[in-house]
């Protein structure tokens, strides 16, 4: 019997918080503040400055990145140590990925990508506007620029948009793979697929009734979150890609997903998507409930916790209580 | 059913059955900049009718509309506590739609709600990260909708994050020019000017606050100006429901958003010809009204502004500056005829705004005494109102420092004005006032009448413990030398004073 974890968050303001998984253990920005904690005994390892109101934790193999949009502020901290730095950033950085030793970080309303190297030597180039997304496949980055409804290619050396595709604004999520970028869009109930070695579009699918965000669930099969439905979507994914998306075209259009046996349905409306392992997980924002789904039937784990405020390795849940300062973990 | 805008929020046609009570039918959100500097007495038509709205319609759309409108109203009267127990209520009512748009499995309707929360949070200002949350999880299901981008910008702007505002409301307005584009309706032209405005009024855009005014005064408005006469509309609103009280609400902000930056580059004769359009629409606005005060300045002015919001903070600092530089240190009244020579005696009028003038005066000529029993009467009225309380606490505090005379050392002095005005409003210690007694002082008097009781001295008012007759042949009105020792602080014709003890009086050689 698993045990389900309830915090009452409601009663008080939640400040800011962040937590994520990194290979040197748990990581919690909170309180102006970033804490390492021991995986398995939840012990602090160090702690370090933070940024006031943490609203991403980018994490890279020995570097975190604690980003605060509201304040435009970056803290980088070094996993090994604890020893960080903070950078003024522009305008609203929303998303960042650690190519090697250098942090890219997508500035949302200054429309730009920035490269903040490992000797803190920046440079920036421009994107198009309302930049949303960021992620990296085959060494280099891509960028959803969400109401301009452009998907841009950039290399890193040189620091350049090296190909852009127009495809449809206003999409919820991106998810890359090898060959392909996926697009979810909640309004339209569809997603659309982009080849990544032509940059052109390899076709479109009805996808539930409000798809809103999507995940891995192995190389084949994505699982998209529905909260409209109250449902995840298993959809496979990109093997042989545009047949099994003729399949899925139409199975989509009637609403049933293309893995109809693996779907999972949810007492609440379910809007975040997340897979570690062979384990899938989905999370509520409108009730701050996160399940845990296997063999299609979901199940609570916790409840009454904000977004941003758990991390999920294959072995446990972890969730930071605000109220108490403490992190729990949940065995898987 | 109207749908709110925020420029504001305003709701849709006058009347629509469409989306009656859903949030379908939630415009946006006109956001008023300056609402936190302005309001009026004039207000109370717009708060009654918002509490009419909130004890009649029990909908989502008219109970969250009216109670921002009211938050911001009464924010506008300096009633901070009143104005955050009515965004609360609104982050409540809001909070539940979401939950119930959700329960409801409609995503449309929990974005917006969503937003809605997230700029009543914003409004709060207790939690700016959860503000932030609120409105990003609003754009993950309705970035293509340029009412979340506005009501997003809003919220930042509320969070004093201009450059993110300025970066939504642009979105905003990409947006909603395509739908203008795509259907050149009355309701999205109207959408689009409240988003131009936004974007203008972020970005200090002179130009495209222009464009604005053009566009609603151009011949594709012409049934809502006719709906504006007919209706004699003139409510003014933060979140408006219905196209004729967006058009109203929004071409007041959009000229009164253009005079400020005109006055802000130094053009004065624009900016107030701005202004007075913006009076001959309404003639009680008190962000015009101040402003034409302030670029006059006069009297007159100042009392029209005051009796259109007596609580404007920004209002208060304005005429106090005024008196500096009219009345110099010498206390006095100006009026339109003198205004660096008034009358010595506050305003004899009884509108709340002359109350709060006079305490102003008295505050000014250091009478505290009297400004504290002003503010005191003001304050059994307007109970709740944080910028009585500001001005009763500074009626407190005399300025730091003890007047020169005190710690000189010396057993005669020749006091100032100021000097002696300064002494009105300090409270001594045990040894100031061992020295004081000590002391004797000179100074230039005019008795107010004979037997000589009262007058001023160095423009300071006193008077003796009884009238009193010297010996020799002086004359009222006429500055003599008075040789006193100062007893206290007193009460002389309802304004502070000192209460002098004479020893002995000379003619001025």
């Amino acid at each position: 019997m698993k045990r389900l974890l309830v915090l009452l968050f409601a009663a008080v303001p939640a400040l800011a918080q962040q937590v994520a998984s990194t290979a040197h253990g748990i990581v919690v920005a909170h309180h102006g503040a970033v804490e390492l904690f021991n995986a398995k005994t939840l012990d602090v390892v160090w702690n370090s400055g933070g940024v006031l109101k943490p609203t991403q934790i980018v994490a890279g193999d020995d570097r975190v990145a604690v980003l605060d949009a509201l304040s435009n502020e970056v803290r980088v901290v070094e996993l090994g140590t604890g020893r960080g730095t903070t950078i003024q950033c522009g305008e609203t950085p929303v998303d960042g990925v650690f190519h090697g030793r250098a942090l890219y970080l997508l500035e949302r309303d200054a429309r730009a990508l920035e490269r903040i190297g490992a000797d803190g030597a920046g440079a920036s180039i421009t994107i198009a506007a309302d930049p949303s997304f960021l992620r990296a496949a085959n060494g280099r980055l891509y960028v959803y620029a969400r109401t301009a409804g452009l998907l841009q290619e950039i290399t890193t050396m040189p620091f350049a948009v090296a190909r852009s595709v127009t495809v449809a604004p206003f999409a919820s999520d991106l998810q890359l793979d090898g060959d392909n970028a996926y697009l979810v869009y909640p309004r339209e109930a569809r997603m659309r697929v982009i080849a990544l070695s032509t940059m052109k579009s390899a076709g479109e699918t009805a996808v539930g009734a409000v798809p809103v965000a999507l995940a891995f669930a192995s190389s084949h099969t994505l699982a998209v979150a529905d909260p409209s439905a109250k449902r995840v979507w298993m959809i496979e994914g990109a093997q042989s890609f545009r047949q099994a998306f003729l399949r899925g075209f139409f199975r989509g259009l009637i609403g049933l997903g293309i893995r109809p046996n693996r779907n999972s349905d949810f007492p609440t409306g379910v809007d975040r998507v997340l897979v570690r392992g062979n384990l899938l997980f989905a999370y509520d924002t409108s009730s701050e409930t996160l399940y845990r789904v296997v063999k299609a039937k979901s199940t609570a784990v916790a409840q009454g916790i904000p977004p941003q405020s758990f991390a999920i390795t294959s072995e446990a849940v972890f969730v930071w209580d605000d109220a108490v300062r403490r992190l729990h973990r949940i065995a898987n | 059913m109207k749908r709110p805008r925020v420029i504001l929020s305003r709701g849709d046609g006058e009347g629509s059955p469409a989306g009656r009570g859903s949030l379908a039918a939630l415009g946006m959100t006109l956001f008023f900049l300056f609402s936190g500097q302005q309001s009026r007495l004039s207000s109370d038509f717009e708060i009654q009718q918002m509490e009419k709205q909130l004890a009649t319609t029990h909908d989502f759309v008219s109970q969250l509309s009216a109670h921002l409108n009211l938050g911001d109203l009464r924010a506008a009267r300096s009633e901070t506590a009143r104005a955050n127990a009515e965004y609360k209520s609104a982050l409540e009512i809001a909070t539940r739609e979401r939950l119930d748009a959700r329960r409801a499995s409609d995503m449309a309707r929990y974005a917006t709600a969503t937003s809605y929360a997230a700029l009543a949070e914003a409004k709060l200002g207790v939690d700016d990260a959860r503000a932030f949350a609120l409105a990003e999880e609003a754009l993950r299901y309705t970035s293509d909708s340029a009412k979340t981008w506005n009501l997003y910008a809003s919220t930042m702007a509320q969070l004093r994050k201009t450059p993110k505002a300025a970066s939504a409301a642009r979105n905003a307005v990409t947006i909603a020019e395509a739908d203008v584009q795509t259907s050149p309706s009355l309701a999205n032209r109207l959408d689009l000017a409240v988003y131009q405005y936004s974007l203008a009024t972020f970005t200090n855009d002179e130009q495209l606050l222009r464009t604005v005014i053009a566009s609603l005064k151009s011949s594709a408005f012409d049934p809502l100006k006719s709906a504006v006469v007919r209706n004699e509309s003139f409510e003014i609103y933060s979140t408006a429901r219905g196209d004729v009280a967006t058009y109203v609400s929004l071409l007041n902000r959009t000229q009164l958003r253009l005079a400020g930056l005109v006055e802000r580059r130094g053009d004065v004769v624009e900016a107030r010809r701005l202004y007075e359009a913006v009076l001959a629409s309404r003639s009680d606005d008190p962000t015009a009204l101040t402003a034409i005060a302030r670029l006059g300045p006069d009297e007159k002015a100042f009392a029209a502004a005051f009796d259109a919001n007596p609580f404007s903070i920004a209002l208060v600092r304005e005429y106090q500056r005024y008196l500096e530089r009219v009345c110099g240190r010498t206390p006095c009244a100006p009026t339109d005829d003198e205004p660096g020579r008034g009358a010595q005696r506050a305003p004899e009028e009884s509108s709340t705004g002359a109350e709060v003038r006079r305490a102003l005066q008295q505050l000014h000529a250091g009478e505290l005494r009297s400004a504290r029993a002003t503010l005191d009467a003001l304050l059994t009225r307007f109970p709740d109102n944080d910028t009585l309380r500001t001005l009763r606490r500074e009626a407190e505090e005399p300025e730091s420092g003890a007047p020169a005379f005190l710690t000189g050392g010396k057993a005669t002095a020749q006091p100032s004005g100021p000097e002696l005005r300064k002494l009105l409003g300090l409270k001594l210690t045990p040894e100031q006032r061992a020295t004081l007694d000590q002391m004797t002082f000179s100074g230039v008097v005019i008795f107010a009448q004979t037997p000589f009781a009262s007058g001023t001295i160095e423009g300071v008012p006193f008077r003796f413990a009884e009238p009193t007759v010297f010996n020799g042949s002086f004359a009222a009105s006429t500055p003599l030398r008075l040789v006193y020792r100062i007893l206290g602080v007193t009460d002389v014709g309802g304004a502070d004073g000192l209460l002098l003890e004479p020893i002995r009086i000379e003619a001025i050689k």
